[in-house]
C-alpha cells in the first residue's frame, strides 16, 4: 500500500507541477513579447483590488496618454509618492506639436526627464511586476509602453538603533543591528569602507521570501569557505524564515551536539572584526542577529571588549571567564562525587562542618543536588519568560525560597545552596548564550553519570564531553582550533589576549588567502615620548 | 580511507608518551624489582631502550613506505597470503593485550574506588567511551590524544617532584649490592620490553605514519616521543624504589599507588592526593586503552579490506569485552600478561624487522609520497 502510494505520489507529482506552471509561463510569454497596459491592469486590479490596502491611482500624461500607478499604501512613503513621481508626471507639457510618439520615447522621455526618483527600474514580467508590488514599490503603467517602470517607495517604520541586550559591553561601541537588514549593512558598510567587502544577496523561504546577505571580505576569506556557506544556503527547503536562528540550524555541521557551530551576534563591531578575521557573516532581512562562520569553541568566550580593554587586564578576566565555564560544568557533579563517594578527600576539619550541614537532610547528595539545580533552572526560565513588572517578586521568591527556606526546613545542606550558586552563576558569565546554555544542559547527564559511578563516571562523562568537542567541526574548521590541532600563533589569543601589536596573523585554522593583517608593519614607535631612546635620538 | 595527511610531529609524539604511560605504570617498579631488586631503574631504562629500537624499526619501515600501514606494506613485502597470516597474528594479539589492560585497569579501580561494583560496569563503561571516541578519523583522535597529554604528563612530574625529598638514595644500587646477575638484567628487561604498554605504544606509530604530514614528522615524533614516554617512567620507578626500597617496593600490587597516598600537598588544601591521581590514571589509561583498540580495529579493517576503522568501532567491542573478563583473578592477570607479552615481542619487535630486512634484500618500496 505504501509502495503503491509512493508510486502514485511520484507520477502524480510532476502533472501538479505542470498544471501550475503553464499559466505563468503564458502570461509571460504574453507579456514579454506583447505588453498590454490593459492587460496588466486589468490583472494587477483583478489580484490586488480588493486588498484594504492597494491604491491604484489613474492619471493622463500630457493630457492624452493615460497611466496608471499602483501601490500597496501600507509598504510606501505616499510622500515620496506624490512629490517624486505624480507631480512630475503632471506637470508634463500638453503635445500639442504632435511629435512622434511611439511608446519607446515616452519611455525614455518619462525615466531620463521627467521622474525625480533616485531608484528606477524597468520590468516587464508580470510576475516581477506584482513581487514588486508587494515589496512596497511603486508600479508606474503608461499606455502605449512596453514595460512597467518600478520605483523605489518602500518605506516601513523600524526600531532605531540601540545597544544590544544580549551582549553588554562597558566599553565598546553602543549600537547594534536591528531587524532591517538595509540598516545592518550601512552599519557594516560605515566600518569597511572597502571595495573588497561584499554583500551578496540571496533569497530563502518559500512563502516569507526572507531576503537573505552573505558579508565576507573578498581577498582574505577563504574563497572554498565562501562556496561552501552558499552551497548549504542554497541547499536549504523551507517556506519560512523568521529569524537568523533557522539558518543556523540548516548550516550547522553537526545538529546534534548540544554546543553551537555558529556564533550570533547582534553587535556591528563583532560582526566587523570577524569579517577582518576571514570568516563569513550572515543577515536576514527581520532578525538582529548575524551569524558568523565559521566559529570555534573559543570565540564563544570572548567578549568584545576584550579588544577594547588594555591586555593584561583582559587576560586575567578571559581566565577568570574560563574558570567559571568548568565551574558551572563541573562543581555539582564533583561535589557529589566527593560526598557520597570520596569522603576522604575532606581536609579533618572542614568535614564536621559538612556533616554537621547534612545531618538533617533525608536525601542522597545526587538527589539533593539535582533538585536544586532543576529549582535553578525552572527559575532562570521564570525569569526569561516573565513580563518585566513582575519580574522583582519571582527574584525575592528565588532567593528565599531556593535559598534559605529550604535549608531552614532541612530540605538541603547549606554547602548544597553554595554549590549550586556557584554553578549558576558560572554559567552566566559566559559571554554567549548558546555556549552556556549547552553546557548548563551537559551537567545534568554529568551528574547523572556521577551518581552512579563517582569520580569514575564524572571523569568519562568529561572524557567524552572533550572528545566531541574536539571531534566537532563549523564548516570544516576544527571547533577546538587553536588548542587542538595546537596553533602558538593561535594561543595568543585564546587563554589570553595577547596585545594588539602583537596579533599580526589572522587565525590560522581559516585558513585565509592573506595571512597577514598588517602587510608592512612599520617600526614600532617608542610608547613613551620622553623615552631615554627618543631624547637620545632628539639629541643627534 | 584518504584522510588527508595533518599529524604534526607534536601529536605522535604526545601519542606515544599517552599509550606508554598507562595503567601499567602503577605496576611497573613492582616488576622491575621482582626481577632484579634495586636494579629496577636499569633495567626499566635497558627495557625502554628495546622498546626505542623495536620502535626504530616500524618508523624505518615507514620511511621505505610513507603512504602505507603496517599491513599493507607487509602485503607488498611476502605476498598476501603470509602478510595476511601475520597481521591476523597482530589483530589477535592486540585483542588480547587490550583485553587484559582494560582488566588490568578495571582491577585497580575496584581495589581502591569500588569494591562493590562489578567489574564488568567498569571494563563496559570504559570499552563504550573508547569504541565511541574511535568513530573519529585518525586526525581526530591525534587531536584528542594532544590535549590529555598535559593531563598526564604533568601531574606526574608532580609526583616525582612532591615525592623527591622522600627519597632515600641509598635504596639505589643500580649495578651491585643487588645479589643479581647479569642474565636477570637481559630477563628483566626483556619483561619490560615485553609490558602491554610498550607494544601499544610502538605499534600505534604504524597506524599514524600513513596520516602524518610527513615521515620526517612521525620519525622526529616517535624519537621524542620514546623519550620523553622513557624519561618519565624511569622517573617513576626511580623515585618508586628510591622512596621504598627494594624490599617494599615489591609488596603492594601497584607501588605507585602506594606512592600517591603518602605524598601531601605542602598546604592542606586536600586531605589525601590518591584520588585525584585516580584521576590522572583513569586518563592514562583511557589514552592507552584508545590506543590499543585504535590498533585493533584498525588492523581489523585492513585485514578484512574494509573502507574505514571505523566500521569495527562497535563490532570490535564484545570480543574486546570477553577477553577483557577471561582472567579469573589478578595474579592470572599478570601471569597471562607476561607470557602474552613475551610472545608479543615476536610480533612487534621481530616481525617488523623481519619485513624490514625482507625488504632490504628484495628492494621494495612504496610508493613514494606524492605530496
Amino acid at each position: 500500500m505504501n509502495l503503491w502510494q509512493a508510486f502514485t505520489k511520484k507520477r502524480n507529482k510532476e502533472p501538479k507541477e505542470t498544471t501550475e506552471v503553464p499559466p505563468t509561463k503564458e502570461n509571460q510569454k504574453n507579456n514579454s513579447i506583447v505588453f498590454s497596459y490593459k492587460k496588466v491592469v486589468e490583472h494587477i486590479q483583478l489580484q490586488f483590488g480588493k486588498e484594504q490596502d492597494f491604491r491604484s491611482r489613474e492619471i493622463e500624461l500630457g493630457g492624452e496618454i493615460p497611466a496608471t500607478i499602483f501601490f500597496l499604501c501600507s509598504l510606501v512613503d505616499k510622500e515620496s509618492i506624490s512629490k517624486d513621481v505624480i507631480q512630475p508626471l503632471l506637470l508634463l507639457p500638453n503635445n500639442n506639436e504632435g511629435e512622434n510618439q511611439d511608446g519607446e520615447s515616452i519611455n525614455e522621455f518619462v525615466i531620463k526627464k521627467c521622474l525625480y526618483h533616485a531608484e528606477i527600474q524597468v520590468e516587464n514580467q508580470l510576475p516581477t511586476i506584482v513581487t514588486n508590488l508587494l515589496r512596497g514599490n511603486t508600479i508606474l503603467l503608461i499606455d502605449g509602453i512596453q514595460n512597467a517602470i518600478v520605483i523605489n517607495t518602500k518605506k516601513i517604520d523600524k526600531r532605531s538603533i540601540s545597544q544590544p541586550d544580549t551582549e553588554q559591553v562597558i566599553r565598546g561601541p553602543r549600537d547594534g543591528f536591528i531587524e532591517s537588514l538595509e540598516t545592518n549593512v550601512a552599519l557594516l558598510r560605515e566600518r569597511l569602507p572597502i571595495a573588497d567587502f561584499k554583500v551578496k544577496p540571496l533569497e530563502i523561504g518559500s512563502l516569507t521570501k526572507s531576503s537573505v546577505c552573505l558579508f565576507y571580505i573578498e581577498g582574505i576569506a577563504n574563497p572554498s569557505l565562501i562556496k561552501d556557506v552558499e552551497d548549504r544556503l542554497s541547499k536549504i527547503e523551507i517556506d519560512r524564515i523568521l529569524d537568523a536562528g533557522y539558518i543556523e540550524q540548516f548550516i550547522q555541521d553537526n545538529p546534534r551536539s548540544p554546543f553551537p557551530q555558529v556564533k550570533n551576534t547582534e553587535r556591528p563591531d563583532v560582526a566587523v572584526g570577524n569579517l577582518i578575521e576571514g570568516r563569513a557573516i550572515l543577515m536576514v532581512n527581520g532578525s538582529p542577529f548575524a551569524l558568523i562562520v565559521p566559529a570555534t569553541f573559543i570565540m564563544f568566550y570572548q567578549s568584545s571588549e576584550d579588544y577594547n580593554e588594555r591586555t593584561n587586564m583582559t587576560s586575567i578576566i578571559r581566565f577568570i571567564r574560563l574558570v567559571s565555564i568548568v565551574f558551572s560544568l563541573i562543581t555539582p557533579s564533583a561535589y557529589v562525587a566527593v560526598i557520597s563517594y570520596h569522603p576522604e578527600l575532606i581536609p579533618t576539619a572542614f568535614s564536621v562542618a559538612i556533616t554537621s550541614g547534612r545531618a538533617g537532610v533525608p536525601f542522597p547528595a545526587v538527589i539533593e543536588v539535582f533538585v536544586m539545580e532543576a529549582a535553578m533552572e525552572i527559575l532562570r526560565e521564570a525569569t526569561v519568560r516573565m513580563p518585566k513588572q513582575v519580574g522583582g517578586a519571582l527574584s525575592i521568591v528565588g532567593v528565599l525560597v531556593v535559598g534559605q527556606a529550604a535549608v531552614m526546613a532541612g530540605f538541603v545542606s547549606p554547602i548544597t545552596v553554595v554549590v549550586i550558586a556557584i554553578t549558576t552563576i558560572g554559567s552566566f558569565s559566559t559571554p554567549a548564550y548558546s555556549m552556556a546554555t549547552g553546557f548548563r544542559m551537559l551537567r545534568f547527564p554529568l551528574l547523572f553519570l556521577t551518581g552512579i559511578l563517582g569520580i569514575y563516571g564524572l571523569v568519562l562523562g568529561l572524557i567524552l564531553i572533550i572528545n566531541h568537542l574536539i571531534s566537532l567541526r563549523s564548516f570544516g574548521v576544527p571547533y577546538f582550533s587553536p588548542i587542538s590541532p595546537m596553533n602558538w600563533g593561535g594561543m595568543k589569543d585564546t587563554f589570553i589576549r595577547a596585545p594588539l601589536r602583537w596579533l599580526i596573523d589572522r587565525p590560522e585554522e581559516l585558513k585565509v588567502a592573506n595571512k597577514k593583517r598588517v602587510q608592512n608593519p612599520k617600526e614600532v614607535p617608542a610608547t613613551n615620548p620622553l623615552g631615554p631612546e627618543n631624547q637620545k635620538g632628539g639629541g643627534s | 580511507m584518504r584522510e588527508p595527511r595533518q599529524i604534526t610531529a607534536t601529536q605522535t609524539m604526545m601519542t606515544i608518551t599517552n599509550s606508554m604511560v598507562g595503567v601499567s605504570v602503577l605496576a611497573l617498579p613492582r616488576i622491575a624489582s621482582e626481577q632484579v631488586n634495586s636494579g629496577a631503574v636499569l633495567i626499566t631504562i635497558l627495557g625502554l631502550f628495546l622498546a626505542f629500537v623495536g620502535m626504530m624499526i616500524i618508523a624505518a619501515l615507514g620511511i621505505r613506505f610513507p603512504n602505507d600501514s603496517l599491513i599493507q606494506s607487509s602485503k607488498a613485502i611476502i605476498g598476501r597470503p603470509l602478510s595476511y597470516l601475520f597481521g591476523f597474528f597482530i589483530f589477535l594479539f592486540f585483542i588480547i593485550i587490550v583485553g587484559l589492560i582494560t582488566r588490568e585497569f578495571s582491577f585497580i579501580l575496584s581495589s581502591f574506588l569500588f569494591p562493590d561494583t562489578p567489574a564488568t560496569v567498569l571494563i563496559g563503561t570504559m570499552l563504550i567511551v573508547v569504541a565511541i571516541t574511535t568513530r573519529n578519523d585518525i586526525t581526530t583522535i591525534s587531536y584528542i590524544q594532544f590535549v590529555y597529554f598535559p593531563f598526564i604528563a604533568f601531574p606526574i612530574l608532580l609526583l616525582v617532584f612532591l615525592a623527591f625529598p622522600e627519597m632515600d638514595i641509598r635504596q639505589l644500587r643500580p649495578f651491585v649490592g643487588n645479589q643479581t646477575t647479569f642474565q636477570d638484567f637481559i630477563e628483566g628487561s626483556l619483561i619490560i620490553a615485553a609490558l602491554p604498554f610498550v607494544h601499544i605504544g610502538s605499534f600505534i606509530l604504524s597506524i599514524y605514519i600513513p596520516h602524518t604530514q610527513s615521515t620526517k614528522h612521525a620519525i622526529r615524533g616517535s624519537i621524542f616521543g620514546a623519550i620523553l614516554s622513557g624519561t618519565l617512567l624511569s622517573l617513576i620507578v626511580l623515585v618508586t624504589v628510591g622512596v621504598f626500597g627494594m624490599n617494599d617496593v615489591r609488596n603492594p600490587l601497584w607501588p605507585v599507588y602506594v606512592l600517591t597516598r603518602m605524598i601531601q600537598l605542602p598546604f592542606e588544601l586536600l586531605e589525601r592526593l590518591d584520588i585525584l591521581f585516580l584521576i590522572i590514571w583513569i586518563l592514562s589509561a583511557f589514552t592507552t586503552i584508545l590506543s590499543g583498540y585504535l590498533i585493533v580495529i584498525y588492523n581489523g579493517s585492513q585485514l578484512f579490506n574494509l573502507k574505514s576503522h571505523r566500521v569495527l568501532s562497535y563490532l570490535m567491542l564484545p570480543i574486546v569485552f570477553i577477553m577483557a573478563l577471561y582472567p579469573q583473578d589478578i595474579l592470572q592477570l599478570y601471569d597471562l600478561l607476561r607470557t602474552v607479552g613475551l610472545y608479543g615481542l615476536l610480533i612487534t619487535m621481530l616481525y617488523p624487522l623481519l619485513l624490514l630486512l625482507v625488504a632490504f634484500i628484495r628492494k621494495k618500496r612504496g610508493a613514494v609520497n606524492e605530496a
